[in-house]
């Protein structure tokens, strides 16, 4: 008769996290031993197999470790940079330009009474295991507080370093960003890897409070050939009139799970998600987001685009949930797909639950093939068939760019995107 | 300028175009006629390189080289033109984006030098003059929103920014008032030269009385069964296809 001997999978994970003292960091891993590895019978997991990171023994992420920066963003940013999940004043931006806002090393904060009324609360773990894996020991952090009316003046860059080369690292980054009344903040949150860090693993969590009519932008381009894998969640609250935006542009990505939870808590809060997914190669992009209207008259958008070629799997769930008392929601969201390749694949999962009866919901999801009628056209006309295929690629992810607000940052990630496309 | 010899194709396991043959020379227009399904569009897909259609058999000379080897945009690249029936909508694509790409590829196949903006947007104006184009349509995306008529006008905008030496007019009359057709048809004519050819796909004999053809086919059953002066189309509206079928 076989014998099997039973180990924990989380092995290679609990030495790194134990013995933290931030807040609740006991309990996340009490939670961390009992909760499972997701699996493909796991719904919330079925397209992205996360078996395989559980089979490094990860080391601790050094933070001090010689970066070279990449160029500056071609526009004025206060630019925070993480390396390997630590903060690194010394190579960020003077960071007390805007009055009324601080942005620091969420580890400096850690027993202030505004961190701890938030902290845990907007990203409960619930049955996330890699939630409890970054609550159990966070690596360091971003905060920006922004107090009543105040605004950055440029946007917030946070570079975030993921230095290859070195074996595998778990890097969990944590970060809160809260909003009072009537504070404006924009954020760039951008990854870059420097040499292969493949055999690493971010596992992010990002708290963000958007106060009563307070308006939050938020921009994650992830462009990481040969980068960690990159689990993220984004956890939002919106209270009243407040507004928050976000696009996500995956160019690259070993194995990318951008989790996106936005909860409508107060009349008026408008939620806007765009995502864009450019992939080839290997690359593996997830984008899971759950919009919930929780009180009546808030309204919601959301458009995600992707080209998914090579052997790259692009993932989309969108879930719209509607409370019984959340009467007068308006809520959009479309996902559109391009199969540009044979053994590309795509898993486009839209899933709406609507308790209350007033309410203007629709959804829509598309794959197809690029519109072989268009490209015969395009040449017929003398535009060469790679030319032709991408000014067909341009055009079907531009509508996405196009609902940015800042033209500085839209002109920016159209060359990004152009850029990539002439690789697809 | 075209030789098209013994030309068979099909698409799918329906064979279409069942040996035809044309010979169309520098400076005539031909028109081509024939009832619905007897394959003139099919045969202006295979002249601009469609890849939906196999040509099975015979051969197609244009300018004394083997045409069908050639992708449609290095057709285009040596002065070929189709006008859409059915001119395709692409959000996204901006009309004069496309446009100065697609002439700009031409040139530099040609060995010309890029033609700058100023100097196209100078050509756009005075062209655009040809079809009465309105200038708002030129900025707005490829065909997105445009009226039928609207469509077609733009289908000779664009032959007249890149200057064909065959143009192949694919039921350019087809949905087109009386007013758009006299403004097509003088588009038409004035691109006309003695060095440069058109293919005038039709149904109707109506346009032909604003684009004088030199020579016309009647076109059935995949085949050319008749070919005569202008005069025979006149004779076609009369008599109907039927006539030609029989004294085939």
């Amino acid at each position: 008769m076989a014998t099997a001997t039973m180990t924990d999978p989380k092995e290679g994970v609990l030495p790194l996290i134990e013995g933290s003292t931030w807040p609740g960091a006991a309990e996340a891993l009490a939670l961390v031993q009992t909760l499972p590895v997701p699996t493909s019978k796991t719904e919330a997991w079925k397209y992205t197999r996360v078996a395989k990171l559980f089979n490094f023994a990860y080391t601790a992420p050094s933070g001090d470790a010689p970066v070279e920066l990449p160029p500056r963003l071609p526009f004025p940013a206060t630019r925070v940079v993480f390396v390997n999940g630590h903060f690194r004043r010394d190579l960020s931006d003077e960071l007390k330009a805007d009055k009324g806002v601080v942005i620091d090393s969420i580890t400096h904060h850690l027993a202030h009474g505004p961190l701890q009324a938030n902290y845990g609360r907007i990203a409960p773990i619930g049955d996330r295991l890699f939630t409890a894996m970054n609550a159990a020991g966070p690596t360091d952090g971003l905060i920006i507080l922004a107090v009543k009316g105040a605004q950055t003046t440029k946007p917030v860059h946070v570079l975030r370093i993921t230095t290859g080369n070195g074996g595998p690292m778990l890097i969990q980054p944590r970060d809160l960003i809260m909003l009072h009344e009537g504070a404006k903040v924009e954020l760039i949150d951008e990854h870059v890897a420097i040499g292969n860090a493949a055999s690493s693993l971010v596992n992010s969590v990002r708290e963000c409070v958007v106060g009563d009519g307070a308006e939050l932008t938020l921009h994650m381009a992830q462009n990481e050939p040969d980068g960690p894998a990159d689990i993220g969640l984004d956890a939002v609250e919106v209270a009243a009139g407040g507004h928050f935006s976000v696009d996500t542009t995956t160019l690259h990505g070993t194995l990318v799970r951008n989790e996106l939870f936005v909860s409508l808590a107060g009349a008026g809060a408008h939620a806007e998600l765009n995502g864009t997914y450019l992939l080839n190669g290997t690359a593996h992009a997830d984008n899971h987001t759950c919009i919930s209207h929780d009180v009546a008259d808030c309204t919601s958008d959301e458009l995600y685009k992707g080209i998914v070629a090579g052997k790259a799997t692009g993932v989309f769930n969108g879930r719209v949930y509607v409370r019984q008392d959340a009467q007068r929601t308006r809520a959009y969201q479309r996902n559109a797909n391009v199969l540009a390749g044979d053994d590309a694949r795509v898993y486009s999962k839209p899933e709406l639950e609507i308790y209350a009866d007033d309410v203007k919901c629709s959804h829509g999801c598309t794959i197809g093939r690029m519109d072989e009628q268009a490209l015969f056209y395009l040449r017929s006309r003398g535009v060469g068939e790679a030319e032709a295929r991408r000014l067909m690629a341009h055009a079907f992810v531009t509508e996405v760019v196009e609902r940015i607000a800042n033209a500085e940052w839209r002109t920016h990630l159209t060359g990004l995107i152009d850029t990539k496309l002439e690789t697809l | 300028m075209l030789k098209i010899n013994g030309l068979q194709a099909s698409i799918g396991d329906k064979q279409i175009l069942k040996g035809l043959n044309l010979a169309v020379k520098a400076g005539e227009v031909h028109a081509i006629m024939g009832p619905n399904g007897s394959g003139k569009s099919t045969l202006a897909n295979v002249l601009a390189g469609r890849e939906d259609y196999e040509v099975t058999s015979g051969t197609i000379s244009y300018q004394g080289e083997d045409l069908l080897p050639l992708a449609p945009e290095e057709r285009a690249w040596k002065g070929l033109f189709l006008a859409f029936q059915y001119p395709v909508e692409i959000p996204g694509v901006s009309n004069l984006n496309f446009l100065r790409t697609a002439l700009n590829e031409k040139r530099i196949a040609n060995g010309q030098p890029e033609m700058g903006g100023k100097d196209f947007l100078a050509l756009v104006r005075e062209r655009a003059k040809l079809v009465e184009m309105e200038p708002d349509l030129m900025n707005r995306n490829l065909n997105v929103g445009f009226s039928g008529g609207e469509k077609k006008r733009n289908e000779i905008f664009q032959m007249a920014m890149l200057e064909p030496r065959l143009g192949i007019l694919d039921e350019t009359d087809s949905g087109l008032d009386i007013d758009a057709l006299r403004i097509v048809a003088g588009g038409v004519n004035k691109l006309r030269s003695k060095d440069n050819a058109f293919i005038v796909v039709t149904h109707y004999q109506r346009l032909l009385d604003y684009i004088v053809p030199d020579v016309v086919h009647v076109m059935a059953d995949g085949k050319i069964l008749k070919s005569g002066p202008k005069e025979l189309a006149l004779e076609l509206e009369e008599k109907g296809y039927d006539w030609v079928k029989e004294h085939a």
